[in-house]
């Protein structure tokens, strides 16, 4: 398959991450490469809809438990004031 | 000083119990190894000196029974230890100190074990060389100028070089098995579910294991017996009976069926690793075990179908790292679009990047059929050849690599050619059994060779007890490198 700077530039807009021009260019390439290595699986059967059928969460009841204190899990966080995480302002 | 630092876990524990040598003592041998060989190796990311001696000392004012009692071991830096940072070998993490521990963390603290340090890897364990870090690159004990294996590379070279007597890694892809053979050390990865990973910091969830490299199957069968646990903390965590898988060795394997892929010993394999690893196939027929060679075609999609998965989980994975809630986040003064942008630009390395680009990539609008979609019905047909060969056989004998471990800097030019020395590992991460590499001999040029022996779900004891049986006949896990302990120097 083939990749362009342009796809990966899309990508890694999905991804948020920003890559310089050299980095676009070096990771269309190995994605490409990487890819070609990917094209065995077109030879896999798959049937989607019944792959979403044998499929299912095994999920257990919600329970309340105790966790964290608010100030520890605050304390890795680059900006707090204390009781929220900062970010710069959203709406003007 | 060697002497102590050559033992076994269980035979420095066993010493420890006897009185012949205390906690202290053993701790300071080891980190007196850690200072020797930092500078050569780069194994640890984080050494825990003045920490280690206290937990060290007051494990001998206690006393204790045990298997492991007063055995200082070290853990992968991405297992995460309350008030002692937790990097991945990443920027993203370079200051991250967790404010709670692994499961497996407390698990070894409550089996009386020393915590040396945190080890280094590959960043968020995504290598396969230990090269990827942030920390600079691990080196192989038994050749500086090779790679020692990833990502738990520094948890196999700490072990190989007398740094410590066990460690745990985690093993995605093969990541406590790949490093473990090309050390010369045995490493054991369990069944999905049965090793809590919980603090376990996610790269792939549906694959991610914690798992032990120790210097032999009976050390591997003592620390799982500390570690293996149900963690309801740990969604994917399996009930069950565990431990005694110690007491249960006995290297009995008459009668044991022991199957060889022909798909895992494809062209591709070196003939002097072939070779080593057709030897511990002899030797476990010698010991009473019927080996013949299997077929296993799916094994053709494992390689493809495990890339995708993974980097599409890590893709996922790796979203919470944002500047935000923890870690990394960009200096000056932008909006928050510019932030998420340049802090996960800044903090993740180009493999990082390059796994969640291509994540994104099998995940986004045109491409999930194509790729995911089809990684998946891979998966099932791994999964249920493996199930089909394990109604014939008690275990499965591989290859753990093709060749032994390259040169420093050949494979991070080739991302492709990287990820084709997992080919032989990834299909126990797919299909979530346990697996395990023993060494079972070495090059021409003197680096070792791991063999691979895969068992089915909850077949633990079976592979210890064929590990055991291998170790009972050979020396080659007793071999230590040229620059073990604090005495010769490496080459």
């Amino acid at each position: 398959m083939r990749i362009t700077s342009e796809t990966v530039e899309h990508t890694a807009a999905l991804a948020k991450l920003k890559l310089t021009h050299e980095e676009l260019a070096q990771a269309a390439e190995q994605l490409e490469d990487i890819l070609n290595c990917m094209d065995v699986l077109a030879g896999v059967t798959c049937d989607t809809q019944q792959q979403a059928q044998m499929r299912k969460n095994v999920l257990r009841e919600d329970v309340c438990r105790p966790g964290l204190e608010r100030s520890q899990l605050l304390v890795g966080a680059p900006a707090t004031d204390g009781t929220y995480f900062l970010v710069p302002k959203t709406v003007e | 000083m060697n002497e102590i630092l050559n033992m076994t876990a269980l035979e420095l524990s066993a010493g420890i119990k006897k009185g012949e040598v205390s906690c202290q003592e053993a701790a300071q041998a080891a980190l007196n190894v850690i200072r020797t060989r930092q500078d050569q190796l780069n194994t640890f990311i984080t050494v825990t000196g003045r920490q280690a001696l206290e937990r060290a000392a007051a494990l001998d004012r206690r006393k204790g029974s045990g298997p492991l009692f007063g055995v200082p071991g070290a853990v992968k830096d991405n297992l995460c230890t309350q008030g002692l940072r937790t990097t991945c070998a990443s920027l993203m993490l370079e200051r991250y100190v967790p404010p709670y521990n692994a499961g497996v963390i407390d698990l070894l603290d409550e089996a009386g074990t020393v915590l040396l340090g945190k080890l280094n890897m590959d960043e968020f364990a995504m290598g396969s060389t230990s090269e990827t870090s942030c920390f600079g690159p691990v080196k192989n004990p038994w050749d500086l100028s090779r790679v020692p294996g990833g990502s738990s590379g520094g948890a196999a070279a700490a072990v190989a070089a007398g740094e410590v007597w066990f460690a745990l890694g985690s093993d995605t892809g093969g990541s406590v098995r790949q490093p473990a053979a090309w050390c010369g050390v045995t490493g054991i990865k369990p069944t999905y579910g049965t090793v809590s990973r919980y603090g376990l910091v996610a790269y792939a969830s549906s694959f991610d294991q914690v798992g032990a490299i120790c210097r032999d199957a009976a050390d591997c069968a003592a620390v799982l017996d500390a570690i293996q646990n149900h963690d309801p903390r740990d969604s994917t965590g399996l009930p069950g009976e565990y431990g005694g898988l110690l007491a249960g060795l006995n290297g009995d394997i008459r009668g044991m069926r022991i199957g060889m892929p022909a798909q895992l010993f494809g062209d591709e394999l070196d003939p002097q690793v072939r070779h080593r690893v057709l030897d511990a196939a002899r030797v476990l027929r010698d010991r009473g075990a019927q080996v013949e060679e299997c077929c296993l075609p799916a094994a053709d999609y494992a390689l493809a179908a495990y890339y995708v998965i993974a980097c599409a989980e890590a893709s996922s994975n790796l979203a919470r790292y944002d500047g935000v809630h923890y870690g990394k986040r960009c200096a000056g003064d932008v909006g928050l679009e510019e932030l998420y942008l340049r802090s996960r630009s800044e903090g993740f390395g180009s493999e990082v990047k390059r796994r969640i680009l291509l994540g994104t990539f099998v995940l986004s609008e045109g491409h999930y059929d194509a790729y995911y979609a089809k990684a998946l019905a891979a998966r099932d047909m791994v999964r249920k050849s493996f199930e089909e060969l394990f109604s014939q056989y008690d275990l499965l004998l591989a290859p753990v690599t093709p060749s032994v471990a390259p040169k420093l800097g050949q494979s991070l030019e080739h991302p492709a050619r990287m990820y084709q020395t997992d080919s032989y590992t990834v299909c126990a991460n797919l299909t979530g059994l346990p697996a395990m590499s023993i060494p079972c001999g070495q090059s021409e040029g003197g680096m070792p060779v791991g063999v691979q022996l895969i068992g089915p779900a909850f077949g633990e004891q079976t592979l210890l007890n064929a590990a055991h049986a291998v170790q009972r006949e050979t020396h080659w896990h007793k071999l230590r490198p040229p620059c073990f302990g604090t005495g010769g120097e490496g080459t």
